[in-house]
């Protein structure tokens, strides 16, 4: 759904063909951002490792 | 020990609350008083996946993350009555809880069939988990399903109950399926493609009674006409969860009215700092769009409002100043997706404001985005497919 997209845009976009693209890595000063994209992603989808 | 900050309502916008609360640095206790015997879970699977799957509730559970691992939940117990006085909330088994402050995240519960249905069976609801449970192992094919209302759950319903060979026809009292929020035009377009799939849609009708002997066999409609039916599925809208704040104070005219900071108001307009709402049974106003306090019932604002909330709330508990974040205004975008049949719907803003609305990419029969406006102010966005450009519109509903 991208919701993602909008919480955390330098770690997740929706590419041409509507697929999620997202970067496996990334800093600690994402952490904020990335986490308000795991609360809001309607599927659930999406998890932090460590 | 200082009482607890008391929890009532155990989904997701309780949750986000407590989160909100830990965010902050407050680290004293948290109790949840939650109706249903399960740990917070994700609702929108109830009328797709888990309606038509073998998917069992610790599929759909929320993580509970390390800062709120210490709350302690009290489950499968209603809220019965607050006392603002005392600060204490009273349960259905008699227990009274002492709170510092609460967080009111009772939901709501859906709208019963409107008419006395007799003691007859067979008639179903869709909010909980162990409503979905009920209705998937009626869903069997060549069953017969009426569905009474035809807004995102009774469609979702329709769609799933055709996916698992049933009959369906959707008895409603609106002209197109979903039109408060799609308008006419793509409502119309929704509702084709559920009668390619073998929907039959009833318009400007509703229920008169039920005919059966224990399990319900047909049902009667107020135009008259009879219907047989295995199974009813009544989909008609929802109440907030607010009887037991009766005699408390707070404003529950229409769900628990609160300010900017979701701090709930009393009849008078006071604010009570202690108390908060936040979830479907909030009604607040949205500065992207009025000065209108309403009660937004889609999936994206128990984040929001329990975030706020929790924030607010810890700041003030732990001693610090709350007009900062008072001061930003509250306006989040409302989101709202529904997946029926290949049909993906992907909508921002409130699009039932609108008094018209506009193609503006795409094809009707196809994948297609409509702009919704009103006063010639765009108030919304929804399509059927086509989600970069639906996303697109994110930034496009400013403060005015």
């Amino acid at each position: 759904y991208g919701q993602c997209v909008f919480e955390a845009p330098t770690v997740f976009k929706l590419n041409a063909e509507d697929k999620l693209e997202y970067v496996a890595e990334v800093n600690d000063s994402e952490r904020d951002n990335v986490e308000a994209a795991v609360d809001i992603c309607p599927m659930q989808a999406i998890r932090i490792a460590q | 020990m200082s009482a607890p900050v008391v929890i009532v309502g155990g989904s997701l916008a309780g949750l986000r609350s407590a989160e909100g609360l830990r965010k902050t640095g407050y680290s004293g206790p948290i109790k949840v008083i939650g109706n249903e015997p399960y740990l917070p879970y994700n609702r929108p699977p109830l009328s797709k996946d888990l309606l038509s799957g073998t998917g069992e509730i610790d599929e759909i559970y929320f993580p509970i993350k390390e800062s709120v691992a210490d709350i302690e939940w009290v489950l499968g117990q209603a809220a019965t009555s607050l006392d603002t006085k005392e600060q204490k909330v009273a349960d259905l088994s008699g227990t009274s809880h002492s709170y510092s402050a609460i967080v009111i995240a009772t939901g709501l519960r859906p709208k019963p069939l409107p008419v006395d249905a007799n003691g007859i069976t067979g008639v179903h609801v869709l909010r909980t988990f162990d409503d979905a449970m009920a209705l998937r192992k009626e869903l069997l094919p060549g069953v017969k399903v009426l569905i009474l209302g035809a807004g995102f759950i009774g469609c979702e319903v329709a769609a799933t109950a055709i996916k698992a060979g049933c009959q369906v026809r959707v008895v409603s009292r609106t002209h197109e399926p979903m039109q408060e929020a799609l308008g006419k035009t793509l409502g119309k377009e929704v509702k084709r493609r559920h009668e390619l799939k073998g929907v039959e849609f009833v318009k400007g009708a509703s229920v008169f009674g039920l005919i059966g002997d224990g399990h319900v066999e047909r049902v009667i409609l107020d135009s008259g006409v009879i219907y047989d039916a295995d199974l009813v599925v009544v989909a008609i809208g929802s109440l907030p969860n607010t009887e037991w704040l009766e005699g408390s104070g707070v404003d529950i005219s229409n769900g628990v009215l609160v300010d900017g900071g979701l701090r709930a108001l009393s009849s008078d307009g006071a604010v009570f700092e202690n108390i908060f709402a936040v979830g479907d049974v909030a009604r607040y106003v949205n500065p992207l769009f009025d000065q209108i306090p309403r009660r937004v019932e889609h999936w994206n604002l128990p984040t929001e409002t329990g975030k706020r909330a929790g924030l607010i709330l810890g700041k003030h508990l732990i001693g610090e100043s709350v007009a900062e974040v008072l001061a930003e205004p509250f306006a989040p975008l409302p989101t709202f997706w529904s997946d029926q049949y290949e049909m993906n719907i992907l909508a921002f803003g409130m699009t039932y404001l609108a008094d018209r609305s506009e193609l503006v990419a795409g094809e009707l029969s196809g994948e297609c985005v409509f702009e919704y406006f009103r006063d010639d102010k765009l108030v919304g966005v929804c399509g059927i497919g086509m989600r970069p450009t639906i996303q697109s519109y994110r930034t496009k509903f400013l403060l005015a």
